[in-house]
C-alpha cells in the first residue's frame, strides 16, 4: 500500500483504486447488503474522488475522505429509497453466547459474511470499520459522524449481536446456508 | 477498573491501537486477572477470525476495471504566474473558437444516454452471473417483483424471443433490471434494461430511440412513461432496430 503523506496532488488515481476498493467494497456490502449496489457505491466514491479529491488539503485525510463519502452516498441513498428503518432505541438487549474463536475459524465464511450482514445497521457499519482495520477508533467517528464512545459501545454491542447470530447458526442450524441473491 | 468495565472497553480493542487511554488501564487489568486475561485472549482470537473472513469477500470480477474506466483521472488546478495564465486564456480562446465547428459534428455530439450505455455494456461485457435463470419470461417478472424493481412493458419483439435469466444492477444509485434473451442468430443475445427515468431526467418520453456504439456494443435508449429502456447487443444498428417498439 502506498503511504499517504502529505500532497494530494501528487497522489496516483490508479495506486489510489488499488490500495483501496477492496475495502471500500466490502464496507459498501456490509451497508448496502447487495453486492451490486456495493459495487456501484464504490465506484460512486471513486467517481466522487476524480471530481473533488483535489479539494482535500492534507494527504493524510485520503483514507477517512474516501469511507466517509461513501457512508454518505449510502445515506443518500438510503433516505431516498426510505425502506430501512433502525433504532438505537428499539434494538434488542441481547445476551452474548460464548462462540469459541476455534468455531467461527471453522465455520463458512458465508456464514460469517450472512451473519455480519443481518446486524442492526447502527453496529453493523462500526463493527465492519473495526474489522477492516483501515480506520483508527478516531477516524471511524469521523466517518460515521458519531462520537468516539459511540463508536465503542457500538463496536461491543454489536460483537455481541455477531456471536448470538454465529451461535444460533454453528449450533442449531449446522446446515448448508441457503443461496444468497446478490446483486 | 472493574471486570465489567473492563471487558466492555476491551471488546473494542484492536492489538497495537492503544490510541485510547482507557485501552491502557483497560489492558492493565488483564494481568492481574487471570480470568480476564483468558477472557481476552478468547475475545482477540474472535476477532482475529472474524477479520479473516472479511479479508475473503471478493469483489465483484471487473469492479477495479470499470471503476479506472469510469472515473477520469482527477485534475487538479495548479497556481500559475499571471503571464502563463494570460497566455493560456488567450490559447483557450483561439482554440474555442477553432474548435466549435469540430464539435459541433452530430458525430462527436454526446448522447444523454452515452455514460448509461458505457456503463451498462461494459459490465454485460464482465459476463455477469445472472441472479435468476428461467427460459420463462413470467417467471422472471415474477422473481423482479419480488426484488421490487420498476414495472416494466418488454417490447414486444424481445418478448418473442428465448429469456436467459435476469438480474438486478445499479446505476448511480437507482436500480436497473437487466433481462437477457437469445437472439435468431445462434449463439448471440440481446440484452435488456430499465430504470427509472429519473436516472436519466434528460430523455423524454415520446422522443426517438438514441443509438449510442461502445467498444462493439451498440445500444438503443428511449423513454417509455416513468421508465427508460435500453436494448444493447453486439451488431449494427440494423440488428438492434428490428428489436424495438414499432419496428
Amino acid at each position: 500500500m502506498a503511504i499517504y503523506g502529505r500532497n494530494v496532488a501528487a497522489l496516483d488515481f490508479n495506486q489510489l483504486v488499488e490500495d483501496f476498493y477492496m475495502p471500500l467494497y466490502r464496507f459498501a456490502l456490509s451497508l448496502s447488503r447487495r453486492e451490486s449496489d456495493a459495487a456501484d457505491l464504490t465506484q460512486q466514491t471513486f467517481l466522487l474522488w476524480a471530481k473533488k479529491g483535489h479539494q482535500l488539503r492534507d494527504e493524510s485525510k485520503v483514507k477517512t475522505w474516501l469511507f466517509t463519502s461513501l457512508y454518505r452516498e449510502f445515506l443518500g441513498r438510503k433516505r431516498q429509497q426510505d425502506r430501512f428503518v433502525d433504532s438505537e432505541n428499539n434494538a434488542e438487549a441481547i445476551e452474548a453466547q460464548s462462540v469459541p474463536a476455534s468455531i467461527v475459524n471453522q465455520l463458512d465464511g458465508e456464514i460469517v459474511q450472512r451473519a455480519l450482514l443481518a446486524l442492526e445497521e447502527i453496529y453493523r457499519a462500526p463493527l465492519t470499520l473495526f474489522y477492516l482495520q483501515q480506520l483508527s477508533y478516531k477516524e471511524i467517528a469521523e466517518t460515521l459522524d458519531i462520537p468516539i464512545g459511540t463508536v465503542m459501545s457500538r463496536i461491543s454491542r454489536g460483537k455481541e449481536q455477531l456471536r448470538k447470530a454465529l451461535a444460533d447458526d454453528s449450533s442449531l442450524t449446522r446446515s448448508k446456508p441457503e443461496d444468497q441473491t446478490h446483486g | 477498573m472493574d471486570d465489567a468495565e473492563a471487558r466492555l472497553i476491551l471488546q473494542s480493542y484492536r492489538p497495537g491501537d492503544a490510541s485510547e487511554p482507557r485501552f491502557t488501564e483497560a489492558l492493565r487489568t488483564t494481568s492481574d486477572n487471570p480470568e480476564l486475561a483468558r477472557w481476552f485472549a478468547e475475545e482477540q482470537a474472535f476477532d482475529r477470525a472474524v477479520a479473516a473472513h472479511l479479508e475473503n469477500w471478493p469483489a465483484p470480477f471487473g469492479l477495479k476495471t470499470r471503476i479506472l474506466a469510469q472515473a477520469e483521472t482527477p485534475v487538479r488546478p495548479r497556481k500559475m504566474p499571471w503571464i502563463l495564465g494570460a497566455v493560456g486564456f488567450a490559447a483557450v480562446v483561439l482554440l474555442a473558437a477553432e474548435g466549435v465547428n469540430y464539435w459541433r459534428s452530430p458525430a462527436k455530439r454526446t448522447t444523454p444516454s452515452a455514460d448509461y450505455a458505457r456503463e451498462m455494456t461494459s459490465f454485460i461485457e464482465l459476463a455477469p452471473p445472472l441472479e435468476m435463470k428461467s427460459e420463462d419470461l413470467t417467471q422472471i417478472k415474477d422473481w423482479l417483483g419480488k426484488q421490487r424493481v420498476a414495472a416494466m412493458e418488454v417490447p414486444s419483439r424481445l418478448a418473442a424471443l428465448e429469456p436467459i435469466g435476469c438480474r438486478v444492477l445499479s446505476y448511480r444509485g437507482h436500480r436497473v433490471t437487466l433481462i437477457c434473451f437469445h437472439r435468431e442468430e445462434k449463439g448471440r443475445l440481446a440484452h435488456l434494461f430499465v430504470v427509472d427515468r429519473a436516472a436519466l431526467p434528460k430523455m423524454k418520453p415520446g422522443e426517438k430511440p438514441i443509438f449510442d456504439n461502445e467498444s462493439g456494443w451498440m445500444t438503443a435508449t428511449w423513454a417509455e412513461g416513468n421508465r427508460i429502456y435500453m436494448i444493447a447487443l453486439q451488431g449494427g444498428r440494423t440488428a438492434i432496430e428490428r428489436y424495438l417498439p414499432d419496428a
